[in-house]
């Protein structure tokens, strides 16, 4: 039996429950592997998880955004074989990823300001808030599954890489970023029938009708597709709502906030540029109030916005 | 002063960078602290061509193209290179980084002189915020 253990973060819970509604497929894997740590799953101790010799595979869920989260993904992920970062959170950042633009003791302050708790963490033993990072950051993991939560594509790909693991002991590739390799409107539903996409303005959601069978960006609407990995099969715009980018960047190492600013100024009334002149378009422009949280929403960590932040040492 | 800007300056092939020619022709002065490269169209800047100028040691971007509307070779390029660097200016300013730092300017091929005054003003204006990140090489 090989060991696998699952080790979360910082996690809303999603991907824990998105790795347990695998079902039979885990009956499947549990034939092969031992649960050796899944703290919502089985009752197994972290200190033996920590006398471990090694731990074949390792998958990690969540941001790192404690001291207590860094030090157990970097001495659990020396022991690993196989190490999984599964979805966008241990991938790109996420969501929390987006508190790296603030001070851990701003953040904290914040939040007390909010609610009406004293969290002076010292003082209750919790553990220190630390500069929110991305699993990634810490360790080059073997295995890439983001998702928000991982789709059941990305953890069929998964199942797949874990029985073959166990079978041959071997990975196909040194580093592999699970989904199809091509932006999310290669094969939408909605596929626009013109070969040019003109988008009439910025317009929010409530502001339209939205026609559940033409592309959100004719429409007026901001949908992320253009710049976001196929890790799904389409389930917002299917219920007619707009991509809004958990699957991160079509390739790894690619940036989708910035393909996504490119796309929006080649489609952006583009019929009525000579019209409106640059300050029609300006604006425009000026209902995306906050260009991070629009373009950035899930991988501002692992972003060039991100490392610009870092060279000009601004506080955000 | 023996620290002098970085500035990587893109021109568009058909207006600005057909000035840079003149004014070099022309015999006219301007700082050396800008690095020009040529460029089909400014509607070809991809956002990530300019935060890589950054990322990689540059404390300004320059960008030349043809006036609008009706300048542009390729009949709108300028227009989509205009609203790439509105929106950078915009993720400039919310990631700590001056948004003076990327200028974007229309020059036709006929205005060495205008782009003379425009690279002289840009490394001007960089000299006066200094390097990006704010340590002194």
């Amino acid at each position: 039996m090989l060991k696998l253990a699952v080790i979360p973060g910082g996690i809303c819970g999603g991907c824990d429950v998105a790795l347990a509604s695998l079902g039979e497929k885990l009956a499947e894997i549990l034939k092969y592997y031992e649960i050796v740590y899944w703290p919502i799953a089985v009752d197994k101790k972290l200190s033996n998880l920590m006398n471990m010799n090694h731990i074949d595979v390792l998958i990690y869920m969540g941001a790192i955004t404690t001291e207590e989260d860094a030090k157990l993904a970097k001495e659990l992920s020396a022991k690993a074989r196989v190490r999984v970062a599964l979805g966008t959170c241990s991938v790109y950042g996420g969501i929390p990823g987006l508190n790296a633009l603030y001070k851990p003791a701003d953040i904290i302050k914040t939040i007390s300001l909010l609610v009406d708790t004293k969290l002076e963490s010292s003082a209750l033993g919790l553990p220190q808030p630390v500069q929110h990072m991305a699993y990634t950051d810490v360790v080059e993991p073997e295995v890439l599954a983001p998702g928000c939560p991982p789709t059941d594509k990305v953890l069929d790909q998964l199942t797949e890489i874990l029985l073959n693991y166990a079978k041959s002991g071997k990975l196909e590739a040194r580093t592999m970023l699970l989904g199809d390799s091509e932006s999310l409107c290669n094969n939408c539903p909605r596929n626009p029938k013109t070969t040019k996409i003109a988008m009439p303005g910025i317009k929010r959601l409530y502001e339209v009708k939205l026609d559940s069978n033409k592309c959100f960006l004719e429409q007026g609407v901001l949908c992320m597709g253009p710049a976001t990995r196929a890790i799904c099969t389409h389930p917002c715009i299917k219920f007619n709502y707009p991509c809004i980018g958990c699957g991160g960047p079509v390739e790894w190492g690619s940036d989708s906030g910035l393909s996504m600013i490119s796309t929006l100024a080649s489609v952006l009334l583009v019929d009525d540029e000579k019209k409106l002149l640059e300050p029609g378009l300006a604006r425009e422009l000026n209902k995306i109030r906050d260009v991070l949280g629009t373009f950035y929403k899930y991988t501002l960590r692992k972003s060039k916005a991100y490392a610009l932040k870092n060279k000009a040492g601004g506080e955000g | 002063m023996s620290w002098r800007p970085k500035i990587i300056a893109f021109f568009c092939r058909w207006c600005a960078g057909a000035a840079a020619e003149v004014a070099g022709v022309s015999r006219l002065r301007y700082d050396p602290s800008v690095v020009p490269i040529i460029v089909p169209c400014t509607g070809r800047i991809s956002p990530s061509m300019i935060v890589e100028a950054f990322l990689n040691g540059a404390d300004g971007v320059l960008i030349g193209g043809c006036h609008t509307p009706n300048d542009c070779h390729y009949v709108a390029g300028n227009f989509k290179a205009f609203k790439r660097v509105y929106l950078l200016k915009k993720l400039l300013q919310e990631v700590g980084v001056e948004p003076e730092r990327l200028r974007l300017e229309w020059i036709s091929a006929t205005e060495a002189p205008k782009l003379v005054k425009v690279v002289n003003s840009f490394v001007d204006e960089i000299r006066k915020l200094g390097p990006l990140g704010g340590k002194h090489a």
